[in-house]
């Protein structure tokens, strides 16, 4: 049974606010959730003085904590306990990760706009420092899910994703599929015939698959693919693989196999999120795991 | 294909940049014909010349190098990093594996097979500092190799390389030299100076390209005649090697750079990966692991002092012989392995491009410098004089004497025979490909005739000094183009970054204008939309008011 003791749900004041209540109340009809906070922080030296002028001396902390209760009273009723923060302080993703240590949440809800509205850097700092795990969802995804894909490169982090997946679709009864992209490094191995190579590379993925399902014995009924990454980024197949199969949600491990994600040039989780998808994002953060 | 702006224009029917299409070939007939006909003489000018600058103006090129090494890091590791040649969405042309292999092909490869070898002993027995022939000057001879194969080299590359490649995909200006002027020269970059920048990078690149082709089928010759003494090394050889090797590299070019280079690149770097691995199995395996790791860290610990020392307190012109010629060597050849490198390296954040440029291939200059110079060191110390006889005698056959140190030689000379072919190839197909760049304007396509042209120019180039004379002459004319060419990069250096500072300050301000907007429009939106639902509840408050109670409630 998932049990999220604290969840934070971050409103920008645009329609998104709107369809990510929507999408909390579904969630704490759904899972067993211990408090919601829902927060804004009001960059006040995004406002010009031509702004203030027009407005006077409204009280705007007042004025964006009413709205956000108007929204949560229209769209989220009683669905779980819940709070209204407001803050106006210089650096959202650090308020932000404040929050996330005072309040022990366990998750972050995230809206996400398309690329060409928004450039998505706060949300790209965020994944980077908010000590919990983050659900990403895009302004045009839809509520309804069915279908989950959980990508896996057999570290801790990602075992613990499918863990978390599989757990979720026992209990609310979606289905549930593993993908594995593998790479061959054909260009050190050019003589060796390249049908041989993705045999024996398929070999031995399943055979960690073999021994991670003997190991985690939940996760033995949960069927599983094998991609070639080929001339594409791990990214770029996982994004094909979920046009393909028509999947609703995709739960990633948030640091994955590479030690020095931030040397590399771009790890799968921040590529992904970059991308423009219209399905919901779920990157688990594991505590224990990172610890 | 990248889109870029080109200046090509019809020129009597070629589709060419005549202005400068047409001069070039006339200096370059000229220049041979006067070469050929004072051969002597020209020689001798020549390095009159060569001796002069690299005595007189050494302390330049020092500061020079220094200067792209700390600037490189600068653009890579500061606020330009995360800046993608070809805008925020473009995608890199080729795989991380085939572009490493292109730019390592183009830039190094054939040096690194001559004088990895060579190289080390040459300054173990004559030393710049400190007694010949000890342990101590084995290490010294390590350390100057690696500086003149490390970081600077491929800092002199990356630099003019990420301003060609900046202002072709970023600023859409054509694929040459000219474009990295145009934060000082505007739109006269089209022009007259335009050109005449152009024109010197054609003559230096074809007159490099050609004088190394020359000089490298002397060396393969002469590795054949070892290897195979059958084979007689004597102009005939030279001129059919000239020949094979142009064919190839013609096939090449007119194939592009997705096909032909790419290819013949990457198989050059699995080749040397192979040889490589060979002498580190089949050599002193710890010894070279150990040496690795000693080398690389006595390169860093004395990085500084090394890179800045300047011979200011002798009367030895050692420096002037090798390090200084190396610099020089390297900014003559940065033109031509720039524009290349700039050609592949589309849809690379900046930061990619210098860990890819300049990191990468350092370090495996390092590993290859110490896999055949340490091992060669060894032998030398152990009382073995057989490689440093052969560096004395001639230093094309060191590399093939190394070998036959090791077991399996006669199968390693063959692959090394093939890996140096492999690598005049390439410099030679990725250099055509460049003066077809500059010729044509920039044309991110050009016709397959204008590539023909080129590319079997080289090999005729070539073939004509080697039969005729005149090689040394032109290479070392080449190297004197070094000097203008370093001036030339400070100033490159300055404007790149008024380039990348615009382009950062657009981005942020286009970004911080557009995201202000839009957050005070959400706020305004809230507010109205608060002050319109309070004005409807005060509104229902009132009318609530004015009305007559209802009889039940009474």
């Amino acid at each position: 049974m998932i049990a999220i003791d604290a969840m934070m749900v971050c409103l920008d004041l645009s329609d998104i606010d709107e369809k990510l209540v929507v999408f909390t109340r579904s969630i704490c009809e759904r899972l067993q959730v211990g408090k919601v906070y829902f927060v804004h922080n009001i960059k006040a030296y995004e406002l010009s003085e031509d702004f203030r002028e027009w407005f006077g001396d409204v009280d705007l902390a007042g004025e964006v904590e009413g709205n956000i209760h108007d929204i949560v009273s229209e769209q989220f009723g009683n669905a779980a306990a819940y709070e209204v923060l407001v803050s106006e302080e210089p650096n959202t993703e650090v308020i932000l990760a404040d929050l996330v240590k005072r309040y022990k949440v366990k998750l972050t809800l995230l809206g996400k706009k398309s690329s060409d509205r928004s450039t998505g850097a706060l949300g790209t700092k965020l994944l980077h420092i908010l000590p919990c795990s983050v659900l990403v969802f895009p302004e045009t995804a839809i509520f309804n899910i069915e279908k989950v894909l959980v990508p896996i490169d057999f570290s801790d982090t990602s075992v613990h994703a499918l863990k978390l997946s599989k757990n979720l679709s026992d209990q609310l009864g979606l289905q549930l599929e593993i993908l594995h992209v593998y790479r061959l490094p054909t260009q050190y191995f050019p003589l060796i015939s390249e049908d041989k190579a993705v045999r024996k590379a398929e070999e031995i993925v399943k055979g960690r698959f073999a021994g991670l399902q003997k190991k985690h014995r939940e996760t033995a009924g949960v069927p599983y693919t094998l991609v070639r990454a080929a001339n594409k980024s791990i990214a770029e197949r996982i994004r094909l693989h979920l046009d393909k199969g028509k999947h609703d949600l995709l739960v990633l491990g948030l640091k994955g196999n590479n030690p020095l994600p931030t040397l590399s040039f771009g790890g799968v989780p921040k590529e992904i999120y970059n991308m423009d998808m219209h399905i919901p994002l779920w990157l688990v953060y594991s505590e224990e795991v990172i610890r | 294909m990248s889109k870029v702006r080109s200046d090509s224009k019809k020129s009597f029917g070629l589709d060419v940049n005549g202005p400068v299409f047409w001069p070039s070939i006339v200096i370059l007939v000229l220049s041979i014909a006067l070469v050929l006909i004072f051969r002597e003489g020209a020689e001798a000018f020549f390095s009159d010349i060569q001796a002069s600058v690299t005595s007189n103006m050494g302390w330049l090129f020092i500061l020079s190098v220094n200067i792209f090494v700390a600037y490189c890091l600068f653009l890579a590791f500061g606020r330009f990093g995360s800046i993608r040649l070809g805008g925020r969405d473009a995608k890199p042309e080729f795989s991380t594996g085939s572009w490493f292999a292109m730019l390592f092909s183009a830039g190094m490869g054939i040096g690194l097979l001559f004088w990895s070898v060579a190289e080390p002993i040459n300054h173990f027995q004559t030393p710049p500092l400190g007694e010949p022939g000890t342990p101590a000057a084995a290490r010294q001879a390590m350390n100057f190799t690696f500086l003149h194969w490390g970081f600077h080299a491929w800092a002199i590359y990356a630099m003019v390389a990420l301003s060609l490649a900046f202002f072709t995909y970023n600023r859409q200006l054509p694929l040459t030299v000219r474009s990295a002027f145009y934060p000082f020269l505007g739109e006269r970059i089209h022009g007259i100076i335009g050109d005449i920048i152009d024109i010197l990078a054609v003559i230096a690149t074809l007159f490099g390209l050609a004088t190394s082709l020359g000089l490298g089928v002397k060396q393969v010759a002469a590795g054949l005649n070892h290897v195979f003494p059958a084979i007689v090394n004597d102009i005939t050889t030279q001129i059919i090697l000239i020949a094979i090797i142009t064919g190839i590299a013609t096939v090449s070019v007119v194939t592009g750079v997705d096909k032909g280079v790419r290819i013949l690149s990457e198989w050059n770097i699995r080749i040397a990966l192979v040889v490589l691995l060979a002498v580190l199995f089949l050599g002193p395996t710890v010894f070279i692991l150990g040496s690795y790791v000693q080398n690389t860290g006595y390169y860093i610990g004395s990085f500084m002092q090394l890179s800045f020392w300047n011979e200011a307190y002798s009367n030895n012109n050692w420096q002037g012989a090798w390090t200084v010629f190396y610099w020089a060597w390297w900014i003559s050849w940065a033109p031509f392995v720039g524009i290349f490198i700039a050609r592949v390296s589309k849809g690379r954040t900046i930061k990619e491009f210098v860990l890819g440029v300049l990191i990468a291939p350092s370090l495996l200059s390092f590993l290859w410098m110490t896999v055949f110079g340490s091992t060669a060191l060894r032998e030398v110390l152990a009382g073995n004089t057989a490689v440093a006889e052969a560096v004395a005698a001639d230093v094309s056959t060191a590399l093939f004497v190394f070998f036959e140190q090791l077991p399996l030689s006669t199968v390693l000379s063959v692959i090394g025979i093939i890996l140096i072919a492999g690598f005049f190839v390439t410099s030679s197909d990725s250099g055509s490909l460049v003066v077809v760049s500059l010729t044509s304007g920039g044309r991110p396509d050009p016709s397959v005739g204008t590539r023909v042209f080129w590319a079997l120019s080289g090999g005729a180039i070539a073939a004509v000094l080697l039969v005729g004379g005149g090689l040394q002459a032109l290479q070392t004319a080449v190297i004197i183009t070094g000097l203008p060419f370093a001036i030339i990069l400070l100033l490159m250096c300055y404007s790149l970054y008024k380039g990348l500072s615009e382009e950062l300050e657009e981005e942020t301000k286009l970004g911080s204008a557009q995201q202000r907007k839009d957050y005070q429009q959400l706020m305004a939106e809230m507010l109205a939309k608060r002050a319109q639902k309070q004005d409807a509840k005060a509104q229902q408050a009132r009318t609530d008011i004015s009305l007559p109670p209802k009889a039940e409630k009474l």
